[in-house]
């Protein structure tokens, strides 16, 4: 722990908003003067409300109008809705989940979708955006592509906006965040202080090298980004993380019940990365679920929700990604680790 | 209005510097060819201009939405005014000082929150604000696209008018600012809109659009006798006026277009709003009936007991005769080639703010949709039968002798 900046150096001064990016064809530029490919994922389970609009409306502007991606794919967790349908109508790849590597088995999370997705996609830079935002424009993609393409010593990109949340025709004027707040942030501030200048570590709009995160391990369900993060500080460095602001994005709110089943998932692959890295040592034995009190009809009884750790190995030492990639490097083959 | 001024010109200056230089070259065009991804575009971009009524500062957002385009599409000298009317001018061949105007709504709406949000299901698209002007917008903007990659095969200029003038208000202050001093060098007009595609209004009505506020006195909800409510007292506004014959050649008419009052179970109604719109092919017999409704309500408000305020909202002039009939024709000629089902309206539009300069003016319909208290959706697929109409007829005006026009 010792050595480690104090908060508020180091990311924040690699702090960017989405206008410093949205000259598009100075982007489309700077990618083909670096003759870099750009992917751009949805990791999708019942979207069908908003990926179409997302779909249409980034692959217009950003595949169309201007050449500055070269993909955009739907990696899906078996929706039961319309999701796949709308989103092909609308113009994106879409891929199962559970048909990628299926040597190694599915898991269902979106961490998993993500790591998939690094074997589906094929650029040199990784877009992953949650396909619930309702307000979704240009600048969620030029804004986390910019500083990649402006700075090659940033390798990983995490958006932060205003969080208005949709409150029935209603837009709440805060809100949101709050497991960063409660959870993420006082637990960073305890061992990774260097994390504590990211305004919202968990945001689901971020983008990195394939690079970077071919080495990186993946958690398959809500702890995908703050593992990302540790893991990034332990081995790139804080260094290569940089910010963007996005000044808003309008989606569903969640209900503090689906929120503490977030947290706990969120906490566990923290407690895994402090045994990791030899920062922490925890009890042999924790739980794996979740315990909620629900009360009804004057009774209270406990509800468990089995939340599942599953930790996806980086996707470099899978066999078929190198040879996909021309990859050499590696360890062998690890199928998913329980 | 000044410091509106100011920041537009910013804004117009920031997209200049930001997009003019590289923009342009590297946006890829839309050919003939390729008329069917020119639908994405106007949804994608009726999407993001709607989206701009969601939240605080709409007109400079739409504005700066609206000036940013322009520029990546490569025009390097937008016009703005005051107003926030944003005007690019096309050369013609042969431009001969006079020039056709295409012009939509871009006029701010009151914050619609998360209502202006759209979604997507299939070939609906939905929204508030999308049915009202956004699709017109969008298509505009794709017609300036086009014209900035494949020019204009028109004799004459061609200015793209994105109107700060709300149609929805009828409020034609910012048309006329356009307007002065250049009537005569304006051979037509049309007005892109929404809906309605297959739109034919030969002569379009004059209106004159009123709002009525009554207040009634407070009391008990299950008070005997006292006064009556608002909601009593405009109900027997609305009854009085909707049984008044206008004139005997049925050329006016009266619509009550909205009306709210109450707030709800267990309160009686002391407020209420009610719009009415008189919609007449005469323009004396406009004037007439105006001071008819307005004498009506102060009447019937009295014999209720009620306090009304009535205030002049917008107007629309009555269109010239005949000032249309070219136009017309030639629009006929373009729905018979693109197979598009006339659709003949008889509603007031911004159009008759022209028609009554004297310049030939129509309104036209991109695609189909509906609205209604609650939501308002657009037809996604007539989106391209609709954009193939405003190029037809720029080709059939260009073919024209008079340009279409007078």
């Amino acid at each position: 722990m010792t050595g480690r900046p104090g908060p508020g150096s180091g990311i924040l001064a690699r702090t960017f908003h989405a206008d410093d990016f949205r000259d598009t064809g100075m982007l489309v530029e700077a990618k083909q003067r670096q003759g870099v490919r750009i992917s751009l994922a949805f990791p999708t389970l019942n979207e069908a409300a908003t990926i179409g609009k997302e779909v249409l409306v980034l692959r217009t502007e950003l595949m169309d109008r201007f050449l500055l991606l070269d993909e955009i794919a739907v990696i899906d967790s078996g929706s039961t809705d319309r999701t796949r349908q709308v989103a092909t109508r609308y113009g994106a790849a879409v891929y199962q989940s559970r048909s990628i590597l299926r040597r190694y088995g599915s898991h269902r999370g979106k961490g998993e979708n993500l790591w998939k997705s690094l074997y589906a996609l094929t650029g040199d830079i990784i877009v992953w955006i949650d396909a619930d935002i309702s307000n979704i424009g240009p600048r969620f993609v030029s804004g986390l592509v910019g500083p990649l393409l402006a700075d090659p010593s940033i390798s990983y990109v995490k958006a932060f906006y205003e969080r208005p949340l949709r409150a029935g025709g209603e837009l709440a004027a805060s809100g949101g965040g709050r497991v960063t707040e409660i959870l993420v942030r006082p637990l960073f501030s305890l061992y990774y202080p260097e994390l504590a200048g990211l305004v919202q570590p968990l945001s689901g709009e971020y983008a990195g090298r394939r690079s970077l995160l071919e080495q990186l391990p993946f958690s398959v369900g809500y702890g995908v980004e703050v593992g990302h993060l540790i893991d990034i500080s332990h081995g790139a460095g804080v260094g290569a993380i940089a910010q963007v602001n996005m000044d808003s994005r309008v989606h569903r709110n969640q209900s503090v019940h689906a929120l503490g089943k977030m947290a706990f998932g969120i906490l566990r692959t923290f407690s895994d990365r402090l045994e990791k890295y030899g920062e922490a040592r925890l009890p042999a034995r924790t739980g794996t679920a979740h315990l909620a009190v629900a009360a009804a009809g004057g009774q209270h009884r406990i509800e468990r929700t089995e939340i599942p750790c599953v930790e996806r190995p980086p996707i470099i030492e899978i066999e078929e990604y190198r040879k996909k990639f021309g990859r050499t490097r590696g360890s062998g083959l690890r199928p998913a680790v329980s | 209005m000044r410091s509106l001024s100011i920041r537009i010109r910013h804004l117009l200056a920031a997209a200049k510097g930001l997009f003019g230089r590289r923009a342009g070259r590297l946006l890829q065009r839309t050919g003939r060819a390729g008329i069917g991804a020119v639908v994405s575009r106007i949804v994608s971009d009726a999407i993001l201009f709607n989206e701009t009524a969601c939240g605080v500062d709409t007109a400079i957002r739409r504005v700066g939405f609206i000036a940013a385009k322009l520029a990546e599409f490569g025009y390097s000298d937008p016009h703005a005014d005051e107003h926030g009317n944003i005007s690019v001018v096309v050369a013609g061949r042969e431009p001969a000082g006079r020039a056709a105007l295409l012009f939509a709504d871009a006029s701010s709406p009151p914050d619609a929150g998360a209502d202006c949000l759209v979604t997507l299901d299939g070939d609906t698209a939905r929204g508030r604000g999308l049915a009202e002007d956004s699709i017109g917008v969008a298509a505009l903007l794709a017609l300036a696209e086009h014209l900035a990659g494949n020019g204009t095969r028109q004799d004459l200029d061609c200015v793209l008018l994105f109107a700060a003038a709300g149609s929805e208000r009828g409020d034609t202050q910012p048309l006329r600012e356009f307007i002065r001093g250049r009537a005569d060098g304006i051979a037509w007009a049309v007005n892109v809109r929404s809906l309605l595609l297959g739109r034919i209004a030969e002569r379009p009505l004059g209106a004159c659009r009123l709002r009525v506020r009554a207040r009634t006195e407070e009391r008990d909800v299950a008070a005997a006798g006292g006064a009556s409510s608002a909601i009593s007292a405009l109900a027997a506004i609305a009854s009085r006026l909707g049984s008044i014959r206008w004139d005997s050649a049925n050329s006016t008419f009266l619509n009550i277009a909205r009306l709210e009052a109450g707030a709800g179970f267990g309160w009686h109604a002391t407020d209420g709003i009610m719009e009415i719109e008189i919609l007449s092919t005469e323009a004396a017999t406009l004037e007439v009936a105006r001071n008819a409704v307005q004498a009506t309500i102060e009447m019937t408000s009295e014999e209720s007991g009620a306090d009304a305020e009535v205030e002049v909202t917008g107007f629309y002039p009555v269109a010239k005769p005949g000032i249309n009939a070219v136009l017309t024709e030639t629009l006929r000629r373009v729905y018979t080639k693109l197979r598009i089902r006339p659709l003949p309206v008889s509603i007031p539009d911004q159009a008759a703010f022209f028609s009554s300069l004297g310049i030939p003016a129509l309104s036209i319909g991109i695609t189909t949709g509906r609205r209604s208290l609650t939501e308002e959706s657009v037809d996604i697929p007539p989106i391209q039968t609709g954009f193939r109409q405003l190029l037809a007829l720029l080709e059939e005006c260009a073919r024209s002798p008079t340009g279409g026009g007078r």
